[in-house]
Order: C-alpha cells, then structure tokens, then sequence
C-alpha cells in the first residue's frame, strides 16, 4: 500500500513529538489508560427502553374536554409529528402517531414507533411527559402536538358549552399548525 | 411527500416484520375504529422513507448473496430515510420576497456553521437555514480533523507532511498519487493549502484545538478520549456562537425545498419550508451556499452513484439526515456530478436493515463495537479474513487508517459481506481485546457518559436489540448458524474447526495470524454470528465545483450564484476511492473537509460575488 509511505513518515514525527511534549497517557489513541476493564465491561444499568409505565386508570386530563378524536401537530426534529388522541369522558389514549424525519436510533425514531410515547401521554394524561435522553427536540414535537390535540378537545368543549346556549357553532377537531412556541432549541 | 408511520405498541419489531404489513392506515383512520384496532395497527419500519416504495423483508439466506451474477445486493429500500434520486427542479423567482440577504447558506452543520460565520465576518448580510431543530448536523459527533500540515501547531513543532517545511504542491503531488490521478488537481491543492489556514482561523474564531500526538490531526481540546461521543460539538457550538455574534440569521426546522433561478440562469434564491409547514422565498442577492451534506441515508442516490457504497456498507452511522436533497438541487440546475463511486466507511457496519432495521444507527450503539473486535471472520465461502487492529501501540497512524482499511476488507470480499463468529463466552475476551478509537464499548461508569444516549450507556443493551432483531444471531449448534447465516453447509463448521485448532496450538498458520493471546475457541453454546459490511459515514460524489467552490454545470461553465462544500460537493478524493483514503479521505477526513469546505465557500462567496 501506498499509504506506507505515510504511515512511515508520520511515526517519525510521532517519535519527534513524543520526545518534545513528553508522552500523555491520557490522549486519545494513547491506549493504556483509554482501554475498558474487564470489570467496566461488565457493569449493567437498566436498560431505559425496557422500563414499564405505571398504569394509572383513574386520571383525567386537566380541564374541560368533549369527547372525541383530535390530532394536533407539533415540530419534530427534521418534519412534523402529529398526536391522535381519543377522548372518552375526560379521559385521553394516544390512538396514533406519525413522523417523518426523526433521527433514527437516538430513541425519539423508536419512542414513536414502539409507542413508548403513547404510553407516556396515557400515564400522564396530557403533554407533560418526561423528556427521552438523547430525543429533546422529538419529545418537544410530540410534547406541542399533545397539547394541540388537547386544546382542540378543549375548544370543543368550549364550543358544545356555547352551542348549548344556541351562541356558537362546534368546532371541528381538525388542527393543521402548531402552537406558536418553537422547541427550536435542545 | 408521504411520510408516516403509525406507532405499534405491542408488537415486535420481529412480529410487525414477519408480517410484512403496511401502516399506511393512519391515525384517524385507526380512530374511527377505536384504540384497540389502533393498536393492533401494524407499523413497520422506515415506513416514513421520503419516497421510498414499501418493500418486504427479505429472509436472511435471501439476503447473503448479490444478483445471480455475483455483482449487485439490493438493500431493502424502506428502511432508508430516502429513496430519490431525481433532480429537485428549481423555482422562478417569486413576485414577492419574504426574506431578503447577500447569502443564503443550506444546511447549518460543520460546513454550514463555517460558511454562514465566514461570509457574514466578511460583511455579508447571511441567512443560515437548517431542516433540524439544532446546529451542529453530524459534524458533532466526529472525533478529529486530520491535517498533513500547515496547521500554526504543527508548525510549531516543525512538523509537515511530506517534508518540513510545509509545501502543499508536494502535498497535492503525493494525494494525486494516492488517487491515482483521478482528481482534479487544482481542488487537491486548494484542500492541502487552505486546510491549515482553515483550522487556524475556527481556532481565532474560538474553537480549541489539540494536536494530536500523532501530529497529523486536531481533536477539540476537552474532548480527547475514544470514549467522548460528541466530541465535535465543542468545535460546532463555538462556531454557532461566532455566526451568532456576527449576525447571522439562522432558521431551524426549516427545510430547503427548491432552488430559485432567474431567467439569466443565475441562482438568486433558496425555498424554504419553515417550520415545517410554511413556504417562504429568501432572496440570496449575492450567491448561495448548499453545504447540506451528502446522502449517506439515500439509498437510491447511493445506487446511482456510488455503486460500491451500495454493495459493501451495511449501515451508515450518520442519524440526522443525509438524505441529499442539496444534492438533487444542484442536480436539478443542471450541476455536473464529481467524485462518481466514491465513500468512506469504517469497520463494523451491521447488517440491520436485511433483518428489517434501520439503516441509520447511532454509532456508538453497542452491537457496532462488538462486530470490531477480533473475532473469526471469515467470507461466505469460508474464507478467513485478517483484522487490523486500531491500537496505536508503536504505531499511531496505522492505528487510524486501521478503521478504514477493515472496511475494505469487509466490504470486498464475494456478496459484499463478512462473518463475524463466536461463542457464549465472548464477553470474557473484550477486556483483551483492548481496541481502539470508534471500536470502544461503552460503559456507564464514563466521563462525560451523559452525551450518550441513554440506552446506549450500557453496552449490553444494543447488543440485546441485535439479539432481539436476530441480526446478531444466537443458536444452540453451529449447525442452525451456519443455516441462518445464510452459508452453504459445511463452510462455518469447517472455519470453526480449523480455527479451534489453532487455538489449541496456540498459534495461529493464517497468512494474517491473530495475535495468541485473541486465539479464543469456539466451542461452547449458544454460538453467535453476525453479517457485517463497511459503516458508511461520508459520500464522496457530489457536485462538481472549481477551486473557488463554484458549482459548475454539465456545460463546463459556472452556474451563477450557487457555491457548494463538501459534502454537497464532490470531487474531494478523486473519484473510485473506496474508502476515501489518504487519511479516512481528502487529506482532513470528514468532518474537517467539511470545516475546510465551508470557510472556502464563505470566502469565495464573499471575495467574488459582494465586490462592487
């Protein structure tokens, strides 16, 4: 290989610089200090996609909601995330979720297609759910449209309470944007 | 755009799989039939591909062998983030502007975040788009720019490749060598001028570097060890902050859709889809800048254009985009196309998406550093295969081209993959092992563990989820491994044999023999095996540019106004360079050609369009 050629002058230096700078065991590379132990190998921590939810049967959700299926939007890491949310007597189940860009294998791609955040709304009963290490910005996404779902259940309430007094139409649960807020930031 | 998927709780990646269903019943439509319908709905994944036509799974001993003829392996498309490879056509300019600036920068990454800070430090008014919710891109997560000399620190200890005092005509004589000739020799030489000065200028710009003591690259300064995922973003974030402080506009979550052209030809615009949801019309009056990446994460721009990246990888480790459309932009402008076959991977990519997994993983995700340690490798006629081991040792610049040469070797061989084998005790073996940079397993007890994702601080864990996803598979005899692996009979029993008796001889008779002290025999249940192939992490084809990083079009002229860094641009090691060698490609590696490329757009921008 050509690239011996290299390799041959780039340990010379190497040879030179050790000498200069002494040789820092603690440098990337460097090996006898950066090297797993047998014993660091082995420790173990509870695997974090595996933890079981505690189901709470008796929540509600905050506040005044009619019965029915919303889906709100919120903003994702690289497209939009939509929440589907049925709610039956003040009490909401995340039916569906969809995505199109989040990255994969950094837990919001998997949180979302194994439903681990539909199970998160479900115990909390609404949008403040615990952030996904490593997912921030899709937990935000899927944190803005729970709330937007929400304030659809809600505006429809609203609508009914109004209706009822023969002053407003219901409003259709249908919403196509987000809140104004943006998680633009980790 | 059609890009959903529908959450399946319940059921296994396996079970959803093995169905091979669709979710294109989306969430009202489950709605309408109640949570209980809903959650028997079938996801399957990359479902959410960009355009990517839903495909089966195909079987495991489908997917050990290429076409009938040997030549080509076919990945399994709705596993990729994108599928497209068609031109994106560009815009006419808009009646009306919604946003107005001298540069508009694609993509806020390593190349981007240099680009925009650049351009805006010499006076342009700069508008930085972003498609993600943050800066940094995947520059973040890379561990070091190489650099062959004329960085001020390598300098200081007169150190210079080939020879001292730095020469970059010598430099660029040595590279087209290496690339045998099939390069443009004016771009080689604006890399191995400008790269030093590059670094130099991110260093006054407020990143600190290291050098390394090997002194042919540069690490951020707090982030030194194998272990220090996101080592880069202390590179990235001082960056942003630079553009920030200089006034750059930066729109994140704001995807670029389209180029505009006006009639003359001249690119005069970029359209965005901000928030997501909004089409907007920024005016670029003076050029703009595509510094979007490459298409790691499309699978059929890499068919097309990189047709080996397509045999021999097996995953790319690049998780935020990478799907190209900058690319397709230039494309659709009638931008020429450079660096034709050439990519870079590391070591160890798993073979995932064959099983129905994803194609993008995180790189650190446990299962890719089990496939790079010294295992018995063997080909799928029972052929072995050396290692190249990434301690550095006496040897520092081996150790690094070791990453990248395993590749080619896993990446060539008949199929286009290769066999990693070994049995129940193999977590005694690791500690001895001892590998190196990218190959190191994680454990929770590390410094600066929480930058890791959290089910990836543990290494066992994505070892489980290979388990699970049966593509790292787990049999009781050698025999059902051998079957499942997809291996004519007899060719991993009789690998296994040979080997077992190596190791009781203590030595090893290969041609490239493992050191005594890795001779592991593989005798005890449950056996494990696992198809491997290169982990893509840069696309060396892109866009055809000049010296000045001008786009040039299919008719050898300039296209007016468009600039493009790498690696949106091609063309930085030539074209057919497997794996993108000298140093892991183009003289800076990666994430430093990115650097060097949009410090040279943001120049080149600047020096040539804002001049009265």
């Amino acid at each position: 290989m050509r690239t011996s050629k290299l390799t041959a002058v780039a340990c010379g230096a190497c040879a030179l610089t050790l000498g200069l700078s002494g040789c820092g065991a603690s440098f990337e590379g460097s090996g006898s200090k950066d090297a797993a132990s047998a014993e660091q190998l082995a420790l173990r921590e509870p695997d974090p996609w595996a933890v079981e939810l505690p189901a709470d049967g008796n929540g509600r959700v905050e506040g005044d909601v009619a019965d029915g299926v919303y889906t709100g939007t919120g903003r994702g890491m690289e497209g939009l995330i939509t929440v589907t949310l049925l709610v039956d007597d003040g009490r909401i189940q995340c039916v569906g979720m969809t995505q199109e860009g989040e990255s994969q294998s950094r837990g919001g791609y998997e949180a979302i297609r194994d439903g681990k955040y539909a199970d998160l709304i479900e115990a909390a009963q609404g949008p403040d759910i615990d952030v996904i290490a490593g997912a921030t910005i899709t937990t935000a996404g899927v944190k803005q449209a729970t709330a937007d779902a929400l304030a659809q259940a809600e505006a429809a309430a609203a609508g009914e309470a109004a209706g009822a007094d023969g002053s407003a139409d219901a409003p259709t649960p249908s919403a196509d944007s987000p809140s104004s807020d943006s998680p633009k930031e980790a | 755009m059609d890009k959903n998927t529908v959450s399946a709780p319940g059921l296994s990646r396996r079970d959803f799989l093995a169905t091979g269903a669709l979710a294109t019943a989306a969430a009202a439509a489950a709605a309408l039939i109640g949570p209980d319908a809903a959650h028997g709905a079938e996801g399957r994944i990359g479902d959410w591909s960009a355009d990517g036509a839903p495909e089966g799974v195909p079987a495991s001993d489908v997917t050990n062998a290429s076409a009938a003829d040997g030549t080509y392996r076919e990945h399994n498309p709705a596993c990729f983030p994108a599928n497209d490879a068609s031109p994106i056509p560009p815009r006419e300019v808009p009646a009306a502007w919604d946003y107005e600036c001298d540069i508009c920068v694609v993509g806020a990454g390593g190349g981007g975040l240099n680009a925009a800070a650049r351009a805006a430090e010499l006076g342009a008014a700069t508008i930085c788009v972003e498609a993600l919710g943050l800066h940094g891109g995947n520059a973040q997560e890379a561990g070091m720019c190489g650099i062959l000399g004329g960085y001020s620190g390598q300098n200081a200890k007169q150190f210079a490749f080939p020879s001292y005092p730095f020469d970059p005509q010598a430099l660029t004589d040595w590279a087209m060598d290496e690339y045998h000739y099939a390069a443009d020799p004016k771009l080689i030489y604006r890399l191995a001028s400008e790269g030093g000065k590059s670094l130099d200028w991110m260093a006054d710009c407020g990143v600190q570097w290291r050098l390394g003591e090997v002194p042919v690259y540069v690490a951020p300064k707090n982030a030194t060890l194998d272990h220090h995922v996101l080592k880069m973003k202390d590179a990235t974030d001082a960056m942003f902050a630079y553009g920030q402080r200089h006034g750059v506009d930066y729109k994140f979550q704001s995807p670029a859709e389209a180029l505009v052209q006006d009639d003359d030809g001249r690119i005069v615009g970029v359209v965005i889809n901000e928030g997501f949801q909004q089409e907007r019309f920024i005016h670029a009056k003076r050029a703009v800048i595509l510094t979007a990446g490459g298409f790691c994460n499309n699978k059929a721009l890499l068919d097309k254009y990189i047709p080996t990246a397509a045999m021999g990888c097996a995953s790319s480790y690049l998780t935020a985009s990478e799907t190209g459309e900058c690319f397709r932009m230039g494309l659709g402008v009638g931008a020429d196309v450079s660096g034709f076959n050439s990519s870079a991977s590391f070591d160890g990519g798993v073979d995932w998406q064959a099983e129905g997994g994803t194609w993008a993983r995180f790189l650190y995700d446990g299962m890719t550093q089990l496939s790079r340690q010294p295992w018995l490798t063997i080909d799928r006629c029972g052929n072995r295969l050396r290692y190249m081991d990434s301690r550095v040792g006496e040897d520092g610049a081996n150790a690094i081209y070791a990453l990248g040469d395993l590749a080619t070797i896993q990446m060539t061989p008949p199929g286009h993959r290769s066999y990693i084998v070994f049995d129940a005790n193999y977590e005694d073996h690791l500690a001895g092992f001892a590998q190196e940079h990218c190959r190191k397993l994680l454990t929770p007890d590390l410094e600066q563990i929480e930058k890791v994702p959290e089910h990836y601080r543990d290494w066992h864990h994505g070892v489980a989820d290979a388990i699970e996803a049966d593509v790292l598979k787990r049999r009781d005899t050698l025999e059902e491994l051998e079957a499942d692996l997809g291996l004519a009979e007899g060719v991993l029993t009789e690998a296994v044999a040979k080997w077992n008796e190596a190791c009781e001889r203590g030595e090893d008779d290969f041609m490239y023999p493992m050191p005594p002290e890795w001779l592991h025999a593989i005798t005890t249940p449950p056996f494990y095996g696992c198809r491997i192939g290169g982990n893509l992490y840069g696309t060396k084809a892109g866009l055809l540019i000049n010296d000045q990083m001008q786009v040039v079009g299919t008719s050898g002229r300039v296209i007016p106004g468009l600039y493009a860094g790498w690696h949106t641009a091609g063309g930085a090691c030539g074209e057919n360079s497997y794996i993108g060698d000298p140093i892991l490609g183009s003289l800076m590696g990666d994430v430093g050609l990115a650097f060097c490329g949009g410090y040279l757009c943001g120049t080149f921008a600047v020096e040539n369009e804002m001049g009265d």
